[in-house]
């Protein structure tokens, strides 16, 4: 997967690099055969010209100067065509050198072209082994989260099974204690009152302490509160689950009459 | 390592929430209203003549509030009242035991001890009293101290003072023979003892009130043949008349400030009810129009004024707010509802009651304003509900047969109900006196 991933960026530079080698080599291959038609063209036309022209009009002597102008002249030409000519084969050789490099480039750039697509293959190769091991990795991480995740959902729905049957007692117990000091709080003038006891129990019920947590302000008041827990000892406790149990060993009470 | 270090801090985390932030908490939003059981043991000392005990269990006894129960043969044997013991009572049930000793000293007085122990709330193994006073009084004094002392338990219990030292007035006419009645304005103990006349008149004598500092009555006579409103001091007897007006002059009812008294006047129309300045004698008129409107009762702000009105049609009771006279309606429950009155907190009101349903038959009631819920307390020729000042308890009269009516009181609760003592003759119109200033009942060291 991960190998896949690194690729494009290995192969987009390399066909460019390639396209770019290419179209170098075109360009200049174009190039050379477009100058070599036009020198070879225009002197010819010069030539023909001047033959024309100086045929018309000549006497003797002016006729032997002229021939000898015009020998001179037609040495220069001479001259001067061969050393066109000499500078056209230059080009030419130039030219050729010119492809020879082009061809010896392009050989060498093929060759580095395959080296790169035998050194590309063994990275490939070499990603490929590496991705191999790394799903083979993956897989086994999974493998082992999956097991302890099953393990937590199976811990957590313990414990929210344990957590359930905890809350069914405890409400139920609550309900049991509040049931029995119910009768045993006798308001005798509670409007607007109200009074927060902390309550301990020994394991069976018993109420071991009462101590006024917040107190309503009215001594008489919390007074009958306090006399009803007490009167109401033991408390029911859930002696058969400890955990609730523990749960009952200190607790609040408010006692507020609602009118 | 720190995976260790981690997981610890979790697990503390943990432990700690369960400790300290999951404590459980539960609430109890209702208790019972049923009496308190207590047990008023006899004082050490206690002579017959002299017993406090008696009439500190008949006191706690009437208000409702309490039940006494009796010392068994089986109780543990007091060595001192300074002590009690706890494991017993709790087996009885009792919540509060009142120990206590006379004593009488070279001089004649009376030295009273009262210990009130609280059997639940006694952590420690000897009982230790939530109160404990000493008295030194005239032998005169027993009876009064024995309603002090009620007081001061029924506070210490119930966070509420108590009405035993208050007093209640009503209207005794006796019939001497055929030709002649006599009328007496009688004071007494809110339990009908002592009682003792005020005035005594051959012509009608009505609707005697309290002032707020229980020191004046008002009330209606007919003694110059005519109806007239007069003021007596208690101590001095000494009256002062308010009102003599042609036609009615009925229903004084004191402002919760003693310095007015609403009263009804007829003039010559239909009965209405007005304010009387007792300082300047200024009359201001409250209600108007050609029903009947009657029976003034003052809120504890002077704010407010409760009626009694046939406006509709049948006497209903009203509520006039006094800055503005806007007046409404609160009884709509029955066809008959007058005398009405506030109690303590006045949330509720107490009148006497006629359901469409009852047959002619007559009920104190009280109803909370608020709800319009209305409770019968007692039923059964009765008449002229009056409230204690704490709210607790209500005087009646009742008709046992013509010319022969007798008090009864019962809690604002309607559990208990008692009869006065009967006096020969017809009781009418009692009325219960605010809180009153005590004798003064030192406590002595």
């Amino acid at each position: 997967m991960q190998s896949t991933h690194r690729q494009p960026h290995y192969t987009l530079p390399f066909i460019f690099a390639v396209a770019l080698h290419i179209a170098i080599v075109v360009f200049v291959l174009y190039a050379f055969n477009f100058h070599t038609d036009i020198t070879i063209t225009s002197p010819a036309q010069d030539i023909s010209k001047v033959d024309v022209v100086q045929a018309v009009s000549v006497n003797q002597q002016a006729v032997e100067q002229e021939i000898a102008k015009i020998q001179h002249e037609k040495r220069n030409q001479q001259l001067a065509r061969e050393k066109q000519q000499q500078q056209l084969l230059a080009q030419q050789r130039s030219l050729k050198e010119q492809r020879a490099r082009a061809t010896k480039t392009l050989a060498a750039l093929k060759s580095e072209r395959e080296l790169q697509q035998q050194s590309t293959e063994k990275l490939k190769q070499q990603r490929l082994l590496l991705a191999r091991q790394q799903a083979e990795q993956e897989l086994q991480r999974k493998l082992a989260q999956m097991q302890q995740q099953q393990q937590q959902q199976q811990q957590q729905q313990q414990k929210a099974d344990a957590d359930k049957r905890l809350a069914t007692v405890v409400s139920q117990y609550k309900q049991l204690i509040l049931n029995k000091i119910y009768p045993n709080w006798l308001v005798t003038n509670g409007q607007n009152l109200s009074t927060e006891l902390l309550i301990e129990l020994s394991t069976t019920g018993v109420v071991q302490k009462v101590s006024i947590e917040k107190s309503s302000g009215q001594a008489a008041f919390d007074r009958s509160a306090v006399a009803a827990v007490y009167k109401s000892s033991p408390l029911p406790v859930p002696s058969h689950d400890a955990s609730a149990l523990a749960l009952f060993k200190t607790f609040k009470l408010t006692l507020q009459p609602q009118s | 390592m720190l995976k260790i270090i981690r997981n610890t801090v979790i697990f503390l985390l943990i432990f700690y929430s369960q400790s300290v932030w999951a404590i459980l908490h539960l609430k109890l939003t209702q208790g019972v209203n049923s009496a308190v059981p207590i047990t008023v043991m006899p004082f050490s000392g206690e002579a017959a003549d002299m017993a406090l005990t008696p009439v500190i269990i008949a006191d706690l006894q009437n208000s409702g509030r309490f039940i006494n129960h009796a010392v068994s043969a089986a109780a543990p044997q007091q060595t001192s009242d300074a002590s009690i013991n706890l494991a017993y009572w709790k087996n009885q049930q009792v919540n509060y035991v009142v120990t206590g000793s006379e004593q009488m000293t070279p001089d004649h007085q009376l030295q009273v001890r009262l210990q009130i122990f609280d059997v639940y709330n006694n952590a420690s193994a000897s009982a230790s009293p939530i109160l404990q006073q000493q008295f030194t009084i005239n032998t005169s004094q027993v009876r009064a101290l024995a309603h002090h002392l009620s007081d001061v338990i029924f506070q210490k219990i119930t966070g509420v003072p108590g009405v035993f030292s208050t007093k209640i007035a009503y209207v005794l006419t006796t019939h001497p023979d055929a030709q002649n009645s006599i009328y007496q304005l009688m004071i007494a103990d809110y339990d009908g003892a002592n009682a003792a006349p005020l005035l005594i008149s051959k012509q009608p004598i009505m609707s005697p009130t309290w002032s707020p500092d229980g020191k004046n009555i008002a009330y209606v006579s007919f003694e110059s043949g005519l109806p007239a409103i007069y003021i007596s001091n208690i101590d001095s007897g000494k009256r002062r008349l308010i009102t003599n007006f042609s036609g009615m002059n009925s229903a004084p009812a004191f402002s919760p400030n003693g310095k007015n008294l609403a009263i009804v006047l007829s003039r010559g129309l239909e009965p209405n009810i007005y304010n009387v300045n007792l300082s300047t004698g200024g009359l201001r008129q409250l209600t108007s129009g050609a029903a009947i409107n009657t029976e003034p009762a003052w809120s504890s702000d002077g704010q407010q004024l409760l009626f009694m009105s046939t406006r509709s049609g049948n006497p209903q009771i009203y509520l006039m707010t006094l800055a503005n006279k806007a007046v409404r309606r609160i009884s709509y429950s029955g066809n008959y509802n007058t005398d009405a009155s506030f109690l303590a907190d006045d949330k509720s009101i107490v009148f006497l009651h006629r359901g469409d349903d009852t047959n002619g038959q007559f009920s104190i009631a009280t109803q909370n304003i608020a709800s319009g819920d209305v409770t019968l307390l007692v039923q059964d020729n009765v008449q002229s509900p009056s409230a204690a000042p704490n709210g607790s308890m209500i005087i009646y009269t009742r008709m046992l047969a013509p010319g022969k009516s007798q008090l009864g009181m019962v809690s604002s609760d309607g559990r208990v109900q008692i009869q006065l003592p009967s006096d020969d003759g017809a009781v009418q119109a009692p009325a219960w006196s605010p809180y009153l200033a005590e004798e003064n009942f030192n406590e002595t060291a």
